[in-house]
Formats: structure tokens, sequence, C-alpha cells
């Protein structure tokens, strides 16, 4: 059987599926608030409590744990070091604590002007003086060429054996200096936090009576290991929407084309299936308002939900983006000092029967002179505009993404969803209105009550690195591995994606439930050079995409 | 929805080159992408990426002339690249952005308006090509293009030649000492149109302070005075002091400080053959600047700053061109090259094309030699009715009216008459 538990904002979700993948039990309880481990054995406990822990093949749980420490600034100070080169100067701006060291390599990964001697052992110290807990060592090009951050790395371990440390390349290995250095920031900044946090629920798991492994969800749909998690909590510290999209994936099972939208109580997500698959951000999510390298489903989120407030103004009536409760029908004593919530329209419009539905027509009645049914109706609209509005900008958004050759633009085709989904507290109510609004069939699947905790349940690992080659320097990299080596002027593109495969699937070997590797860029640019040499720069990324166990590999 | 500062359309065509080792190949944006995405220049508050357009068989016709024995004037690549700079100005004239700058490739401004094959690596002019589709789709009207490339931009002159509602302005490396060998301070416009073509050739040598004095006190001034609707960039960055096939010495802040002097609101890539040591600074400069951000702290290798400085000498060649310039634009006199007959003028040219239009292989399949003929018609109530006669290896004898975009009644009738014969 297997495991998935979801710690949500307001709810605490769990699902054990049988070893057919079929829902064999399943639990909601309120999050405690601040408490992520209570309320994941708060979930644990009944849903193990007709089943064997030991047959348990694997327990994976998502939360927002990091993101949390990160918005309400319990995360560790990090103290970056930092090497430019041509181009712009490193912007540190953000970091209070960050040191950029003269030296610098360029495009192709060349160092320009080398490290001063002792420079980076002062600078280290000198961060671990004025409070650096953790640390992050970042240098422009650095998936081209590790170099200088080995350099760094060495310096901040003899400085502050022990602390926390990010090698910035190592976590992502794609050019972008200010998204590699806010992601290696971020990991640093809750890598002790998920140390001791992975530490505790190995503990609680096996106090259960579980046997098997116990992973954490990331934000790209795969689950990591507790190791991998805590040596790179900057993949799962932002996992929110990840688990509800991989249940409503999994429950609905569309293929083609589709919309998804989990509705929730603040807010809403919509995401996009493109033949079947769910399509990522083309380059990493964005954390407290920081663009990342950290893979994960490319949401767009409108403050929209079944608790938004309403309001009446000149015969029109808005909903959102302010949230003051849950519907008044759950809350009939708030009843005259706030506003009626999306939910209490649906409930006039007889969609849904939340708590006292009278409560909701007395409330509408209140907002505006004309009658409940044209109030609600007029909210009803509202929303599904918003919906609708918001899933052609998402769709306009992916639909404009840059391409860069001439055969990307022969066969594009554009993304059309055929079918929409739906999830979330009041998705059974929206469903057949949103359809229409959308001219889409729209579903909305009977399990949708736990789809963050089936998707955990379900999630396969996912991989991916990329490697850099210049035969004309003789330099291989590929930086989120840590392997560097040097090539030959023969080193070839076919040589290259098999390297980065081999590579890759050592890894896969420790991970089997992983799904199977794919080349997904392959390039191999001829460099001009004197003397008819033929040299060549090649890149190759790889990867095993987001899966569902039992379902599409 | 407040407009963003700066839309970039990059389009650096991975898998295309005229021939395998020419300059114009595939990783000629290469270390520019690198570039550009390891500063997060996509992520910068107020710019965005877009996708190119394709351009279509009409954007091309609107602006070129296919005689006969031409099959296509255009491949793919070329219709992207065009694409890419009607992406751009479509993002301006829509409100989506206050500015936009097309990365693409291949370049287009040595195309003129009769194609008969490829010259200097263009076969088809993006900046005409985009301005025209304006003009059709929203009523577009004065426009200036500053072409900044070390090459003149004689195939843009060409097909603005006779269009007094387009100023076009190069500054480039002195046609006796570059190819196209042309660009000379007499060539000012055809005969309704004089004045609206200024050539600004510089010594070679000069560097940033005699690129900025011209664009200073000579450029600067023409825009202002002629007050154009929208400014176009035609952006070559084969100026730098590293450039393999041109002796210029400007840098990536010159280009910078350049920029900021026109002001275009759409900038398209032209040459620039120094992809790894120029082109990763210069676009990333320009793109600063035009975004209005702080260029001044990009760094570039390359000499220390005393070997880039512009001689005296240039500099004061150029502050008499520039005075040369003003005073033949205010009294123009008579259009050079041309003859009367009858109620036309009339001026016979050959131009040389380096490659076939289309051709695979390696692309230098013999050049072509056109022989042209052109006849404008002295019209009082318009620009003149253009007549061009042309042929060439690869085209047999032809005949082409083409009215002016505001051609008059006569014109026009005059233009069908002809066509039916
Ligand atoms: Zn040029
Ligand atoms: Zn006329």
């Amino acid at each position: 059987m297997y495991l998935g538990i979801d710690v949500g904002g307001t709810h605490t979700d769990g699902a054990l599926l049988a070893d057919d993948f079929s829902l064999a039990g399943s639990v909601k309880v309120p999050t405690r608030p601040g408490d992520v481990l209570g309320s994941f054995l708060a979930a644990l406990e009944p849903l193990l409590a007709a089943a064997d822990p030991r047959r348990a093949r694997r327990l994976v749980v998502s939360s927002t744990l990091g993101l949390n420490a990160v918005l309400t600034g319990r995360a560790d100070p990090v103290g970056v070091l930092a090497v430019g080169g041509p181009g712009l100067p490193p912007d540190l701006s953000g970091q209070p604590l960050a040191l950029t060291l003269a030296g610098g390599q360029d495009h192709r990964g060349e160092v320009i002007s080398p490290l001063k001697g002792g420079e980076a052992e002062k600078a280290a110290a000198a961060l671990k003086e004025q409070g650096a807990a953790a640390f992050a060592v970042i240098s422009k090009f650095g998936p081209k060429n590790p170099g200088f951050e080995e350099t760094l790395a060495r310096a901040v371990e003899q400085a502050a054996p022990g602390s926390p440390l990010t090698r910035a390349s190592r976590l992502s290995g794609r050019l972008g200096f200010p998204r590699r250095l806010n992601t290696a920031v971020f990991n640093s900044a809750v890598t002790r936090l998920y140390q001791a946090f992975t530490r505790d629920l190995e503990a609680a798991a096996r106090r259960a009576g579980l046997t098997c492994p116990v992973q954490l969800l990331a934000s790209d749909g795969g689950p990591l290991s507790l190791d991998e998690a805590a040596a790179s909590p900057a993949r799962i510290l932002a996992a929110g929407p990840a688990a509800g999209l991989l249940g409503l994936w999994s429950l609905t099972g569309l293929p083609g084309d589709a919309l998804m939208l989990d509705v929730g109580g603040t807010s809403s997500d919509l995401a996009l299936l493109a033949d079947g698959r769910p399509l990522m951000y083309a380059d990493g999510l964005e954390i407290a308002g920081r663009p990342t390298f950290v893979r994960a489903f490319l949401t767009h989120s409108l403050p929209l939900g079944g608790d938004s407030s309403l309001a009446a103004a000149n015969g029109a009536v808005t909903v959102g983006p302010e949230r003051r409760g849950p519907a008044l029908a759950l809350a009939p004593g708030d009843l005259g000092r706030r506003p009626p919530t999306l939910s209490d329209a649906l409930n006039v419009l007889g969609l849904t029967e939340l708590g006292e539905v009278d409560i909701s027509r007395r409330a509408l009645e209140r907002l505006a002179s004309a009658a409940p049914e044209e109030t609600a109706r007029k909210a009803l609209a509202t929303a599904l505009a918003s919906l609708k509005m918001a899933a052609d900008f998402l769709l306009r958004r992916v639909n404009q993404r840059p391409v860069y050759t001439v055969d990307a633009i022969r066969l594009a085709r554009p993304l059309k969803p055929e079918k929409a989904a739906i999830l979330g507290g009041p998705a059974q109510a929206l469903a057949k209105p949103l359809a229409e609004a959308l001219g889409l069939p729209t579903v909305a699947p009977e399990e949708a009550g736990v789809a963050n905790a089936i998707g955990a349940a379900l999630a396969r690992p996912t991989l991916s690195a990329e490697l850099y080659a210049d035969t004309a320097l003789g330099t291989l990299s590929i930086p989120t591995l840590g392997l560097s080596r040097a090539i030959d002027r023969a080193y070839s593109l076919r040589q290259a994606e098999r390297d980065l495969l081999e590579a890759l699937g050592e890894i896969r070997e420790k991970t089997p439930e992983a799904g199977p590797l794919h080349i997904t860029e392959a390039e191999s640019f001829h460099q001009l050079s004197g003397y008819g040499r033929s040299d060549k720069i090649i890149r190759v990324r790889a990867q095993a995409a987001p899966g569902l166990l039992g379902g599409r590999p | 929805m407040t407009a963003r500062k700066l839309g970039l359309v990059f389009f650096p065509a991975y898998d295309w080159a005229i021939s395998p080792d020419h300059p114009e190949r595939e990783e000629r944006l290469l270390y520019t992408q690198d570039q550009l995405r390891e500063e997060g220049l996509f992520d910068l508050p107020g710019l965005a990426e877009y996708r190119p357009e394709v351009a279509g068989d009409d954007d091309v016709h609107r602006v070129h002339v296919r005689p006969p024995g031409v099959e296509r004037l255009a491949a793919l690549p070329h219709l992207i690249s065009a694409g890419g700079a009607i992406a751009a100005g479509r993002l301006v004239m829509e409100g989506d952005c206050l500015k936009s700058f097309a990365l693409v490739r291949p370049p287009g401004h040595h195309a003129m308006r009769v194609v008969h094959g490829g010259r200097g690596f263009c076969n088809i002019n993006n900046e005409a090509i985009m301005i025209e589709r304006l003009r059709h789709e929203y009523g577009l009207g004065r426009v200036a293009i500053v072409d900044t490339d070390c090459h003149h931009g004689d195939g843009t002159q060409d097909i603005y030649w006779h269009d007094p509602d387009t100023l076009f302005i190069s500054l480039h490396q002195d046609g006796r000492t570059l190819y196209p060998g042309s660009g000379f301070i007499e060539e000012m416009g055809g005969p309704s149109a004089l004045g609206s073509t200024v050539n600004i050739p510089l010594p070679p040598e000069t560097g940033d302070a005699g690129f900025l004095l011209a664009a200073r006190e000579i450029v600067r001034p023409i825009l202002d005075e002629w007050r154009p609707d929208l400014v176009v960039n035609s952006a070559g960055q084969d100026n730098h002091f590293s450039d393999p096939i041109t002796n210029m010495k400007i840098t990536a802040h010159g280009y910078a400080a350049l920029s900021e002097i026109i002001d275009p609101q759409i900038a398209v890539l032209e040459g620039g053959y120094s992809i790894r040591g120029a082109l990763p600074y210069l676009n990333l400069a320009i793109a600063l600047a035009m975004a209005g951000l702080d260029w001044q702290k990009v760094e570039e290798p390359g000499p220390e700053p005393a070997r880039l400085a512009t001689s005296p000498q240039s500099l004061d060649y150029i502050k008499r061109l520039g005075q040369e310039i003003h005073r033949r634009r205010r009294a123009p006199g008579r259009p050079a090259d041309y003859r009367r007959d009858g109620r036309w003028w009339v001026r016979e040219r050959s131009i040389f094309y380096d490659t076939h239009a289309l051709e695979g292989g390696d692309g230098y399949g013999g050049a072509i030699h056109e022989r042209q003929r052109e006849e404008l018609y002295d019209c009082p109530d318009c620009p003149g009715l253009l007549v061009i006669h042309t042929r060439s290896e690869v085209s047999r004898p032809s005949v082409h009216p083409l009215p002016p975009r505001r051609a008059c009644p006569r014109c026009l009738a005059l233009a069908e008459e002809m066509k039916r014969a």
C-alpha cells in the first residue's frame, strides 16, 4: 500500500492506496497552526488504524513548512560569497550579508581574472562574524565552470565548519545568475529547518510502525528522499500547488490539452496539461517574490475562492479579493457584521446546501436591493468571468513562449484545452456553470476532497540535469551532479547524450519509481575558429518527467 | 495594465546558417543568449521576452519586387526574422511595451526594393517589412530609421529613396573603405524626397567620442526637426572594436549612449560578427539603455580605453562633416545621378548581388549583376509614379510600375495602364 499526506493551510488530508493504487482509505483533519509534525501525525494515526503499517511501501508528505519559514522571517540568515565576470557585476542588493570577490569568468566559463589567495577565507570569516548562520557560494557562469565555487566552498568549510552551505551551480545548472543566487540562498536559509524536520518526521514514522521510505514532495511533483530533501530543501519549500495538481491529474486522467483549476477558500490556481502532461515553468518558480530555478508546475493564481467577500455597487457585484471569513451560512452570528461570500451566493442559487442556506439568502438581501437570486447570479457571473480571463491569460502566456529554432516555429502547435477539470470546496457546484463559461466540458472528480493526499501518494520521483561541453576549451560540466572533466576535440553530441543519460541513470537506479529518462534538449554548435579547426559547443538536458505510479509513466 | 518598458523578441535561429562556415551561422547569437540569461535580463522588472511572428508573402511583396525568374525571395528563416521585427513593432503599436528590440537573424538592411538575389547576407529587408506592415495595419505615418550598422544600409536607403514620409539616416564606416561602397553625403534621396535620406560616412578607427559627436550634432537635430511618429534603429553591432570585418572602435558603452541619444522605440539587430567578444555585451548594454536602466556598469573585456580613443583629426572631420550635411539639407539643389526625360526623372544603375536568392549549398553559387533603369514621374500632386526596368543573369527584362503609398489618381491610373500594357 501507498500513503500520502498533505499538510495544507487549513486542512491536512491523508490517503491510503492499495497495492493496485485504488483508494482504500482517507482522512481529513484540521491543520494545527504552526505544527506541521503534529498535523501530520493527526492524519497518519487514523489512516493506519485499520492497516498494517509494515505493509506500506512508501509514504510521501507534502507541506508548506519551508515557505512559511521564509515568509515569516524564521529562516537562517545566509552569507553569500560571489565572483563576477564581464557583463553586469553580481547584483547582491537583496542580500544583507554578501561580498563580491575580485576575479571573474566569461560566458564560456573561461577564467578572465583569478581569485586572490586568502581573500575567500577572509570574506567567509567576516560574514560569519556578521551573523551568517548558513552560506551560499556563487560565481557568474558557474554552471560552465564550477571552479570558483569550489574554491569559495572550501573557504567557507574552513571558516564555518558544519554550517549549511550551497554551491549555487550544484543546485541549478542553468544560466541566470539572479535565479541561481535566489535558489541557493533559499536553500541554505531553510537547510537547518529541514534537517530537523526530516529527522523528526523519520522518527515519527518509525514510531507509528512504518518501515517504508518516507519522502517529501517537491514543487515539480517529484518526491525526494529525506536525505535529498535536507540537502536541497529549495526544491520542496514551495511545493504547495503540486500535490493538488497531481491529484487532479490522477483522478481525471485527461488526455490531450486540458485546463486544471484548484478553487480554494481564498485563491484559485490554474494549470495546464499539454498532451496529457502537466506544463512546467520554463525557468522556475517565483518564491516570496523572487525568481528562482526551482522546477515547478506552471500555475497562475488569482485571489478568488469560496470565501471571497461579495460587494455590490451600481448594480454590479464584485467577488474578492478580500476574504473575511467562511460563508455566513457557516457563521450565522456574523450576519450583518461582514459581507456574504461566493459560497453564500452558490447556496442561494441552489448549487450547494452549505450550512444554513436561509442565512445566505438574508445576507444577499441585505447586500443589494435586487432579489437575492439576481445578486447571486451576478456574483457567480463575475467569478466565472475572472476565472475565464485568468485561463485566457495563462494560455496566451504559454502560446507566446519564446522559441529559438526555425523547426520549433514550423512545428509549433498552440495549446488548446479540450477539457477542464476542477478541484476544491465549491468544485462540484461550479463544474456546470464553469463548463458554460469556458466553453469546455468540465469534470469535478468524486474523491476531490483528498486529491492532494492522493497526488502525494502517487507521485513519481523526477530527475533532471544539464551538460555543457566545449571542445575548444576541452571542458565538460554536469553542474548539478558535481561532474566536470577534460574532453578531447573529437567529443561529440552523441557522446554527450550518452554521458548525461549514464550519469543520471546511476541516480535513477537508486530511485526505481522514477519514470524513464529522456533527452529534452540537445544542441551542438560548430565554433568558427582558425586553421580549419572544427570545434563544438554542446549542450544537453535530460530528465525523468513528473508522473504517477500505476498510471502514466 | 501598464505597458512594459521593453519587449525583447529574441530569435537566434539555432538550426539555420547561410552555409557551414558563413559568419551568418547557427551560433551567432549563442553567446549573446548565454550572457543575457546569465544577467537575468529577461527577469528584470519591465522587461519581457516574446516570440516572433512569421512574415507572410503579403508582407514581403508590400516592400519588395520579385522579378520574373526569381522563384521566391525568402525562406522560412528570413520570414521569421522579418516576423520578429513585425512582432517587435506590434508590441509598441499595441501599447504592450514602450519600446522593443528584435534580436533576430538573418539581417536585412542590404536588401533593396528589387530582389534578384542576396546582398551582404540579406535577402529581405526586416525593418521595411515591419514598417510597411505597421503602416498597413495601424495607419502609421512618418517614420525615421537610424541605421547604426558599420556598413551603409544601402538596401533600406533604396527602398525609401523616393519616400518623403520616411527619413533614413545611416551612420557607417566611409564607403571608400568598406562594403557596399556607398553612403556618401551627396546621396540625399530621390527627386521628390530630397533630404529624407541622410548619410554620415565616418572615418575608419572612429571610437565612442566620434560616434556620439555625430549622433548629438547630426542625427539628433535632424530627428528633432523632422518630428517622426516612430523612430526605428537598425542596430547593427559591427562598429565594435573587436569586429573582424570592419575597422571601427566603438564599445558597449558607446552603443548604449548612442541608443540613448537616438532614443528609438524599436530596434532591430542587423550585422555584427564578433560573436564572442562584442555581441554579448553590446546587446546587453543596448537592451539596458532602451529599458532606461543603468548600462554604465556593463563591463566588457578589451584593451585599455586610450587605445579606443577617436583621434582629434577624426573628431574635427566629423564636426565639419556635420556642418556640411546640415548645409546641404538646407539647400539640397538638384538630385545627383538623375537626368530629365520629358516629365520623367531617369537614373540607370547596376546592382551587385553576391548570392542567388535562396540557394542551398555554400550560398556563393555565383554573383548576379542587375541592370536597372528607374523612371520617376515628376508629379505635382504626389511623390510620383516610379517605374523600374530591371534585368539580370537570372531574370529576363521586366517593367514594374510602383505608385507611391499616397499616389494621386493620375499616377494610379498611369500605373494601371502600364500594368495592362
Ligand atoms: Zn554590417
Ligand atoms: Zn501623382
